[in-house]
């Protein structure tokens, strides 16, 4: 439901990054259990990315998978038996993982390639408005 | 080129509930983000709540459509302000900054503050509260923790509601709790009935607890 704000969010924190850039790619981290929906996000950024620096780029998803900490012997593991420790049998654990959403990088193109002028730039917005 | 980023795309609502955060600890707020799926008794504990508390507080509805709870909690006299989020899935940092300039605190000690109903997205949100609780009923089923693990880990306390009809349905608590505890070792779970008041003084004894 919410994943329109959350794509402009993406957008804002790429176009500040970039600086006027273009962007190529913007490569983001979502945890298993973070409740962002991927297509939705993918369907939003097509739309609202347009007439922005980050129009056509790609955007790269790493999905991480969810942690829990046993509370009984340290061990970790993922959240498929239902939280059952597979190393000692405990029901106790503790999410370590999984939750995060975050902007882990992006990638522009260089400002040498614009001053040399060698290649086109559709989408590119120069910092002096050329 | 690569640009080195790491930041949270929820940064700017973060940012927002960390001023919230300085804004109730200045106004000496206990805020309490009231989370649960429709139809769970948050608005029922909140007035149970206010009956037994004995303390000044405040309360911040937060609902898709309509005034009902916000009535509901003005017939028992105490400040109450609703948010309308409009279709919106979860109340946000900037929301509630917005709605406690309308709310004449009083004094108030604590504040609580009525998620939409909803088990996933107010679990990403942070509004600046000092404490996240979890409301869960046993109608809506013993696996509850277990197809939502996002939320029952995020929270500091769990309250199971309509625990006087567990003699009536398939219910196992046991079931529940480990649910619970596979993601959150700590939080503590009140089982109690806002229809009969069965259990509730443990949970008002917590709440004391901690705004002492």
């Amino acid at each position: 439901m919410h994943e329109l704000t959350i794509t402009q969010n993406i957008i804002d924190i790429a176009v500040s990054e970039a600086q006027n850039r273009k962007i190529r790619q913007i490569n983001l981290v979502i945890g298993e259990l973070s409740s962002v929906v991927e297509d939705s996000i993918r369907f939003c950024f097509d739309v609202i990315s347009r007439q922005t620096p980050a129009e056509g780029a790609t955007l790269s998803v790493t999905r991480t998978r969810a942690l829990i900490r046993c509370a009984s012997c340290g061990s970790e593991f993922g959240y498929e038996r239902e939280g059952i420790c597979p190393e000692c049998g405990g029901r106790i654990g503790e999410v370590i993982a999984g939750r995060e959403f975050y902007m882990e990088s992006i990638e522009v193109e260089d400002w040498s390639d614009e001053d040399q002028g060698s290649k086109e730039h559709p989408g590119c917005q120069r910092a002096d408005g050329r | 080129m690569k640009i080195k980023v790491v930041k949270n795309i929820l940064d700017a609502n973060e940012q927002m509930a960390a001023e919230n955060k300085t804004l109730f600890k200045k106004k000496g707020l206990i805020a309490i983000n009231i989370m649960a799926s429709p139809g769970a008794g948050k608005t029922s504990l909140i007035l149970r709540t206010i009956e037994e508390l004995g303390e000044p507080l405040a309360v911040i509805e937060g609902d898709i459509a309509s005034t009902l709870d916000a009535e509901k909690v003005g017939e028992k006299k105490v400040p109450v302000v609703q948010i309308n989020t409009d279709g919106g899935c979860h109340l946000d940092a900037a929301m509630i900054r917005t709605s406690l300039d309308k709310l004449k605190l009083d004094g108030a000690r604590y504040l609580f503050i009525e998620n939409v109903g909803n088990l996933v997205c107010p679990a990403e949100f942070q509004l600046g509260e000092s404490e996240r609780v979890l409301v869960a009923s046993v109608p809506e089923g013993d696996d509850k923790p277990f197809k939502y693990p996002g939320m029952f880990a995020t929270v500091q306390a769990i309250v199971l509601n309509k625990m006087d009809i567990v003699p009536y349905i398939d219910f196992s608590v046991a079931r529940f709790m480990e649910g619970v505890r596979a993601v959150n070792p700590e939080a503590p779970v009140f089982q109690l009935s806002c229809r009969t008041k069965e259990g509730l003084s443990d949970w008002i004894d917590w709440l004391k607890k901690i705004g002492s």
